[in-house]
């Protein structure tokens, strides 16, 4: 892949996907701690 | 009096949820998308639109659901007031009618799996004859039937054992089956063509402003945000569920399945294809089936020598655009059948109404390419309509009111700052009329008599059958309103 095209991969799927697993995290952390 | 059901945790909410937005949109139209507003540039403007369309719309509809515990009639009467019944009826009628056409869409994805299993979809070698004796004949009308029996049955079995049951097993199938098609599809020689192109970014591209109306539309009609479906399953969220994260992990997640989708067809179209990719990947083909029907199958016949791994691949693919059809199509026979039910039906008898009746207007559509487009059109410009009613019953509600007492409950996980307030006051309703004013106005280009309300595709038949819709609901308000409320 080009440096341009890997540079907007990392853009793109880090914010999309970096994003659930964030949001996954603290799900899961909200429900280890209601338990 | 019915025994109020909910689902029985916070992952089988998700889920459910992750259903009504990953569907055929994420699979066959991102892809075309993708590849008609330059690649790369238009993964840009489309992530940046998640944020100020779907997630507001999404959080919007989760606290609406919660607080209102009633489908979207009761609940933008409860949130906007009883004024506002009429808006209500229309995001609900506006999902009913996409549930008419799209369990033909559903009959069509399980088609084409029949086709892949029994290996019948590479005995010929004309994709597109294959298509169209199969879309001119009355097999169509069958597999709606069938897609339709499908649906009604699983919201037959209720909240639990039909919604979220069912929805656990299809949503993480889908996922696995996308992982499996997504490492095939990247090791084939020659994929990184595609992934450059698919994320390479053009700065003529990036200055265009019809790449950011698309990737707001593909924002819109993709998440599911602003239909009212979400809203409908909030209403069977638990009271101590959170918000603003189960939002975000939607949002988020269908986008991510998108990605992966982007990935797995970018890679296999330039790998594959012997002819020019791009030709392929961003031909429209009969009512926007083109890749997934007739240059899809094509290319999956050309993945190995050996026949077996062609078909397993194959009806992986098309086992996973079955399961994001009919999640979704579940959460569109849900919403009418929960309206009916505020109605004061029982869930039995209104699924036996709902299943009935879609069935007979969905047959329109599954016998005429046409209609099916017609309706697609109409409904789905409908659908920032939806969008915009939203924002305007939270304005009526109060938006700091909203955001505090509805979103940011004891229950939420994180809190949700004032940057809400502006979106929802100002940036939903501003994109619903751009965008609406653009659809509409871009039909005169493709369409010299674009008044004329019998044509499939222009701003005339959208005008009559909103026009229609509207009277009646705003005629009917008092009525509507009482039929649910009663004298309160």
């Amino acid at each position: 892949m080009t440096s341009l095209a890997i540079i907007v991969f990392l853009i793109v799927a880090g914010t999309v996907w970096g994003g659930f697993f964030i949001m996954l995290g603290i799900a899961i952390k909200s429900e280890k701690k209601n338990q | 009096m019915q025994k109020e059901e909910f689902f029985t945790s916070r992952w089988g909410l998700i889920l459910a949820t992750l259903g009504i937005a990953v569907g055929t949109g994420n699979i066959w139209r991102f892809s075309r998308i993708v590849a008609q507003n330059g690649g790369g540039s238009f993964l840009i403007p489309w992530m940046i639109f998640l944020f100020v369309w779907s997630l507001p719309l999404i959080i919007a509809e989760f606290a609406i659901g919660k607080y209102a515990r009633k489908g979207p009639v009761g609940a933008i009467a409860k949130i906007a007031g009883k004024k506002f019944t009429w808006m209500g009826a229309f995001i609900a009628f506006v999902s009913t009618a996409i549930m008419f056409y799209y369990s033909v869409v559903t009959g069509w994805t399980l088609r084409y799996l029949y086709a892949s299993v029994t290996g019948k979809i590479f005995e010929t070698t004309n994709h597109l004859k294959f298509w169209n004796s199969f879309a001119s004949g009355t097999q169509p009308l069958l597999f709606h039937f069938f897609a339709m029996l499908i649906g009604s049955f699983v919201i037959y079995k209720g909240v639990v054992k039909g919604i979220e049951k069912t929805n656990k097993f299809l949503v993480s199938a889908l996922v696995i089956i996308l992982i499996v098609i997504l490492v095939r599809a990247v090791t084939l020689p020659g994929a990184v063509k595609g992934l450059n192109y698919f994320f390479t970014p053009k700065l003529e591209y990036i200055l265009d402003y019809k790449v950011w109306l698309n990737a707001l539309t593909q924002n819109a009609w993709d998440t599911g945000a602003g239909w009212g479906l979400i809203l409908t399953y909030a209403v069977y969220m638990r009271k101590q569920e959170d918000i603003p994260v189960n939002a975000a992990l939607i949002g988020f997640g269908n986008n991510s399945i998108s990605l992966v989708a982007g990935i797995i067809i970018f890679s296999t179209v330039f790998s594959l294809s012997s002819v020019d990719a791009m030709s392929q990947i961003t031909q429209s083909g009969p009512a926007n089936t083109g890749l997934t029907f007739i240059y899809l199958p094509l290319l999956f016949s050309h993945l190995s020598s050996n026949i077996t791994v062609n078909i397993i691949f194959a009806s992986l693919f098309f086992l996973a655009l079955s399961f994001a059809a009919i999640s979704s199509l579940i959460s569109l026979i849900e919403l009418t059948t929960k309206t009916i039910i505020d109605f004061g039906f029982d869930r039995k008898k209104a699924i036996i109404l709902v299943g009935s009746l879609g069935f007979l207007l969905g047959i329109p559509s599954a016998l005429d390419l046409n209609i099916f487009a017609n309706q697609d059109w109409v409904w789905g410009v409908a659908l920032i309509l939806s969008g915009g009613f939203i924002a305007f019953a939270i304005v009526k509600f109060g938006v700091v009111e909203f955001r505090n007492k509805l979103i940011n409950d004891e229950y939420s996980n994180i809190k949700i700052g004032k940057w809400y307030d502006i979106i929802i006051k100002y940036l939903i309703p501003f994109q619903a009329i751009v965008l609406l004013i653009w659809w509409l106005a871009s039909s005169i280009s493709w369409d010299s008599e674009w008044w004329n309300p019998f044509h499939v595709a222009n701003a005339g038949t959208c005008f009559l059958q909103w026009g229609i819709l509207l009277l009646a609901v705003v005629l009917l308000n008092k009525k509507i309103y009482k039929q649910i409320f009663g004298n309160k």
